[in-house]
């Protein structure tokens, strides 16, 4: 996993690359990552796209953490901007990944995707957590953590266990 | 919070956090429960030097009750596959177009369908979208409508007589009112007359539609007759030019439809001079009248044209010359040579009534030159059919030589070609791919990605949702 401290240029770029409305490379289609058995795997748009041999070159996965925003950028062919196709991507499924770090994800080896963070103004990011405990994700020291709800942290922290 | 009883609000799963205890939640104070001494603000809980207040999170990042975000927190999960959305994203734009029989099959029958309704529509263009009740109910409303018609003779009665010469003070003021009225009666008048043209146009009009209900329904009322007595007559009785010479034997319009019919098959009778329109009510009765209509087109287009010159005896082959012709023929004969145009005064549209009965108005006619006209079904001309040149009610040497012209062609409505040109269709990316590639690689055979998207979509089908 390549991991960069700057935003890429497509994430503020051109407002009609990542126009809903107006792009047609832009897919509203959510996709996340999880592990399983030590493996990580994508699932949702890219994980289709992946069922049907459409294996992207590069791909490229930004996270504002002002607005707690994440963006990926599937490069295909020769990675021009015409050959790019844009979606959403789950903030929890990068935080785990930049956690993790795995050597390969779906296949695609860890070179081959970048995760692109910017460390300015950063902010909590409630998520609930799978018992259904509500917590906060943030990024901090390099890491991202939670804080889930302090009621809940001991019984969290026995199952993880 | 406090509730009625004054005691503390507690929510269901959390406690309202307060820490200094004064019955005020921590969340609603002044700077978030912190006292306000100069201890909280120096708090340092990490121990790092730095104050919490400065750290991000207010220091409460890293205190033991954060947890790294891993797998375990995580939801870890794929995503729901019966509430997908991303694969039918991205099976919009793969799915497997299907092959172009299909569709073309599809197109085919759609087609089929279309045309149909075109006849139905066109085969008589005085329909209107009213049917024949309210036809009937306006004209009757359009004809009290319409003033009579004023002759010249009581026109000039209004003129009013000059009485005196001399127009002096009042005589002279009654000659301008007079004057006066006088104009506004004459613009009355051209206004009435302006308006009873336009009534008189609606009532042609309408009468027309009527008319060709009338002729619908008889029509369809002869065809229905013509089934029945199919379906008892051999099927050979049905073939074109077998009653050649059978005209004259029958009696009645019912009797000699059937017949006549039979003969109207194209290039069954043999070539007459090309006669009115009059003669073909066999046709209407004949079949379905899509059928006739369409071999009146097909055969008046066929082998009437090379006809050009007066006096040509022998040009086409009325298709729909029956054997009402040869009696038709006689007759016209007749008048040529100098016999009276009587009957045509008496030819009328016979209504459903008379026809019913098997009464035509010619047969109780007593002329004795009428009796040729017993045999052929003088009905009028049903006045949607091409009949330039070809009014029976119109006698003469000149109309004679008009009628030995070609007919004129029906325009052929513009459909579009019989086959239209192949599109190149490529998956995903719609028809128009096709002028911006070459048709070579467009019609390219379907690769293994291709395959693959199929068996995928196989997959997704079958599995029913459950997913991985």
């Amino acid at each position: 996993m390549n991991k960069i401290h700057n935003l890429p240029e497509w994430f503020n770029g051109h407002v009609e690359t990542l126009d809903v409305n107006r792009s047609a490379s832009f897919m509203p289609a959510n996709t996340i990552a999880f592990e399983r058995n030590g493996k990580f795997y994508f699932d949702g748009l890219l994980g289709a796209m992946l069922t049907l041999r459409r294996i992207p070159t590069t791909i490229e996965i930004a996270l504002d953490l002002s607005d707690m925003g994440c963006l990926m950028r599937l490069n295909y062919g020769d990675e021009t901007d015409e050959e790019a196709a844009y979606g959403p991507f789950e903030v929890e499924s990068f935080a785990l990944l930049w956690n993790a770090n795995p050597k390969s994800v779906h296949g695609i080896h860890g070179n081959r995707i970048s995760l692109c963070l910017s460390d300015a103004d950063a902010t909590c990011y409630p998520i609930i957590c799978p018992p259904g405990v509500m917590g906060e994700l943030f990024y901090y020291n390099g890491k991202f953590r939670v804080n889930p709800d302090p009621e809940f942290a001991d019984e969290l922290l026995d199952d993880a266990a | 919070m406090v509730n009625a009883a004054g005691e503390p609000f507690k929510h269901d799963y959390i406690e309202t956090q307060d820490l200094n205890g004064n019955r005020l939640p921590d969340a609603l104070e002044p700077g978030g429960g912190a006292s306000n001494d100069d201890e909280t603000e120096m708090r340092d809980q990490n121990r790092n030097g730095i104050p919490d207040y400065l750290e991000p999170f207010g220091g409460s990042a890293n205190d033991d009750n954060s947890v790294e975000f891993d797998s375990n927190i995580h939801r870890n999960d794929p995503l729901d596959r019966t509430s997908r959305e991303a694969s039918g994203v991205v099976g919009a734009t793969f799915e497997p177009i299907e092959s172009a029989e299909d569709i073309g099959r599809r197109t085919d029958r759609a087609n089929a369908e279309v045309s149909k309704i075109f006849e139905e529509n066109e085969a008589n263009p005085n329909k209107t979208k009213f049917g024949k009740d309210a036809t009937s109910a306006r004209l009757q409303k359009l004809r009290k409508k319409r003033l009579p018609r004023s002759s010249i003779a009581r026109e000039l009665s209004r003129i009013p007589s000059q009485k005196e010469d001399t127009e002096n003070g009042l005589a002279l003021a009654k000659k301008v009112w007079q004057g006066m009225l006088a104009g506004a009666r004459t613009n009355r008048e051209y206004s009435d007359r302006e308006r009873n043209m336009k009534i008189d146009q609606e009532i042609k009009d309408l009468e027309r539609a009527e008319r060709d209900f009338d002729n619908e329904e008889r029509r369809r009322a002869a065809a229905d007759q013509q089934a029945r007595q199919n379906g008892k007559d051999k099927p050979e009785s049905t073939e074109p030019g077998n009653d050649g010479p059978s005209g004259p034997e029958h009696g009645g319009p019912n009797q000699s439809g059937p017949s006549g019919s039979e003969n109207g098959g194209p290039g069954g009778t043999p070539p007459n001079t090309p006669i009115n329109g009059a003669e073909q009510v066999p046709s209407p009765q004949a079949g379905a009248a899509t059928d006739s209509a369409a071999k009146d087109r097909a055969v008046t287009a066929g082998p009437v044209t090379g006809n050009a010159g007066l006096g040509m005896a022998i040009s086409a082959v009325n298709p729909v010359a029956g054997a009402a012709f040869t009696s038709i023929q006689t007759t016209l004969e007749q008048k040529e040579a100098g016999a009276s145009h009587l009957h045509s005064d008496q030819e009328q549209t016979p209504t459903i009534k008379s026809q019913k009965q098997g009464v035509s108005p010619a047969s109780t006619s007593p002329s004795p030159q009428k009796k040729h006209l017993v045999t052929a079904p003088n009905v009028a001309v049903p006045p949607h059919q091409n009949t330039l040149g070809r009014n029976p009610n119109r006698q003469g040497a000149l109309y004679t030589q008009a009628r030995a012209l070609a007919p004129t062609r029906t325009p052929t409505l513009s459909i579009g070609p019989q086959a239209p040109a192949p599109r190149i269709r490529v998956a995903g990316l719609g028809t128009g791919i096709g002028s911006f590639i070459s048709a070579a690689r467009a019609l390219a055979p379907r690769d293994q990605n291709y395959e693959l998207g199929v068996s995928w979509m196989k997959s997704q089908r079958d599995s029913e949702g459950r997913g991985r």
